[in-house]
């Protein structure tokens, strides 16, 4: 497993790595005060670099299938890789907040005020609430490169489509409060030991649950 | 030992199937799998490698089942599919690092000789090679990695007569080390001459004989005759008859068989593959 990580690493490290710094940076510079709006916005960008990791060429993943790997395996590796590139987007926003501190000392203390642990539960479950929905219709999309990058636009289209059509005629709830007041709560909750240990299994088991029905969609697919 | 042992596979489409398909590779030989476009040999390799999910029957690699051994299966085989690369903007030399890093037994000698020997540029971007260059990359990285089994899917496709020489002479080169076996697609059966050990013909999803070339040299015969003597075209050793300016010309898988049914003067010759594959697939 750690084995197709490495060889997506490898691959990846050329094509998309530049687009990390662009979009991180716009994320802080867009959001120094660092309040709630940066879960909401920041959570999609970064998991937009795990994407990437799911949508290569599509004779990359053939090549991957060819390989000593089990479907099984490489399913898992995949998920895995999508959390581990979410992962390396965090760390890669954190050390390039305190960097841009040396610019704006006003952003690095926003920032670094929303440097605990209570926060990184938080982006967790944000992160794993996309991920809940998003990672199955990636898998089913897999190996269809620009298809499915066009089903996911045209999927995009119709949800924000809904929704602010639903907004226009008053009648649907403003996403972005929703979100937000969902943020709150979740950090409201992160108050304890015992309520750490709980977010984080039930955190765990909604991600095994998860990684279960990917690799179930990845053993039906055909490439 | 057999390198590939496929027994009653099946595979279905909408308006294709693979049909009952029984096929035996064993170590240290090299198969030709011929047919026409669209007779389904894409769709066998595919199976084979997993990528396509069959309906039914086995398929083992050197005794692994693809399916539930599938990792262990894989790690015998070399695959070259008929579009071998991807990711144009990436370098060869970043391919071959993601590729080498997950087979233990790489061999960067045998890499580098190969690259040399194809004069292929490291530093080159995917997107600046022709096809044939695609190829003659893809058969550098299949062979450098030790794989007993070998297949590969028109790998002589988009080559020129020289490359395509070359690439033959490397796959008869391999079988120089007897653990290797290849099977290898074609629709040109010229390809075959000299190297193929075994022929497999491949029409409509179904394998229409399969068959090694001492057998096919011993037994199998083209007759050339006038009239048709009555009752030949239903006898089992009756591979194909194709009407000519001279009367009919016969494909028999076992001439003994047929002996005292054609008359003693009957012109006989032995098959090239070109001959084979045009009575099985044309003739009646």
């Amino acid at each position: 497993m750690f084995e197709i990580m490495k060889r997506d690493w490898i691959l990846i490290r050329h094509k998309y790595l530049f687009l990390l710094p662009i979009l991180s940076m716009s994320l802080v510079l867009l959001f120094p005060k660092a309040d709630e709006g940066y879960f909401v916005i920041g959570a999609p960008v970064v998991f937009t670099f795990s994407v990437f990791v799911f949508i290569q060429d599509d004779t990359s993943l053939r090549q991957l299938l060819s390989m000593p790997f089990s479907r099984a395996g490489i399913a898992r590796a995949r998920f895995l890789s999508g959390w581990a590139f979410m992962g390396a987007g965090m760390v890669y926003i954190v050390v390039l907040g305190f960097g841009l501190g040396l610019i704006y000392p006003e952003a690095l203390k926003a920032f670094i005020q929303h440097l605990d642990l209570k926060t990184l539960f938080t982006y967790l479950w944000v992160l794993s609430g996309i991920t809940l929905i998003a990672y199955p219709v990636l898998f089913m999309f897999l190996g269809k490169g620009v298809q499915a990058l066009i089903a996911f636009a045209l999927g995009l289209n119709v949800l924000f489509g809904v929704y602010f059509l639903m907004r226009f005629n008053a009648t649907g709830p403003d996403i972005f409060e929703v979100l937000k007041s969902l943020i709150i709560s979740l950090q409201a909750y992160h108050t304890s030991p015992l309520n750490y240990l709980t977010s984080a299994l039930t955190l765990l088991i909604l991600n095994g649950i998860n990684l279960k029905l990917c690799e179930w969609i990845f053993l039906k697919k055909e490439f | 030992m057999n390198a590939l042992h496929i027994t009653g596979l099946t595979k279905s489409f909408s308006k294709f199937s693979l049909e009952n398909i029984n096929l035996e590779l064993p170590q240290g030989y090299i198969m030709g799998l011929v047919g026409k476009n669209g007779a389904g040999k894409t769709t066998l390799f595919k199976t084979i490698m997993n990528h396509l999910l069959k309906d039914d029957g086995e398929i083992q690699i050197y005794g692994y089942d693809h399916q539930t051994d599938e990792a262990q299966a894989k790690s015998r085989i070399a695959y070259l599919s008929e579009d071998p690369m991807g990711m144009g903007e990436i370098s060869l030399k970043t391919q071959k690092e993601a590729f080498a890093s997950v087979y233990p037994d790489w061999d960067e000698t045998k890499f580098q000789l190969l690259l040399s020997r194809f004069n292929l540029d490291q530093k080159a971007k995917t997107k600046t090679l022709s096809k044939g260059m695609k190829v003659k990359f893809g058969i550098a990285l299949a062979l450098s990695h030790n794989a007993k089994l070998i297949l590969l899917d028109e790998p002589a496709a988009g080559l020129d007569p020289v490359a395509r020489n070359e690439v033959m002479g490397l796959l008869q080169e391999e079988l120089q080390d007897e653990s290797k076996s290849i099977l290898f697609s074609t629709h040109v059966t010229s390809d075959l001459d000299g190297i193929a050990d075994y022929l497999t013909i491949i029409d409509q999803g179904q394998i229409l004989m399969s068959e090694n070339r001492e057998i096919i040299s011993d037994n199998w015969r083209i007759l050339k005759l006038e009239d048709l003597p009555t009752g030949i075209s239903s006898q089992d050793v009756v591979q194909g008859i194709i009407p000519t300016s001279f009367g009919y010309s016969l494909l028999t898988s076992d001439i003994t068989k047929l002996r005292e049914r054609i008359p003693a003067d009957t012109q006989a010759e032995i098959p090239n593959y070109a001959d084979i594959m045009i009575h099985m697939v044309k003739g009646e």
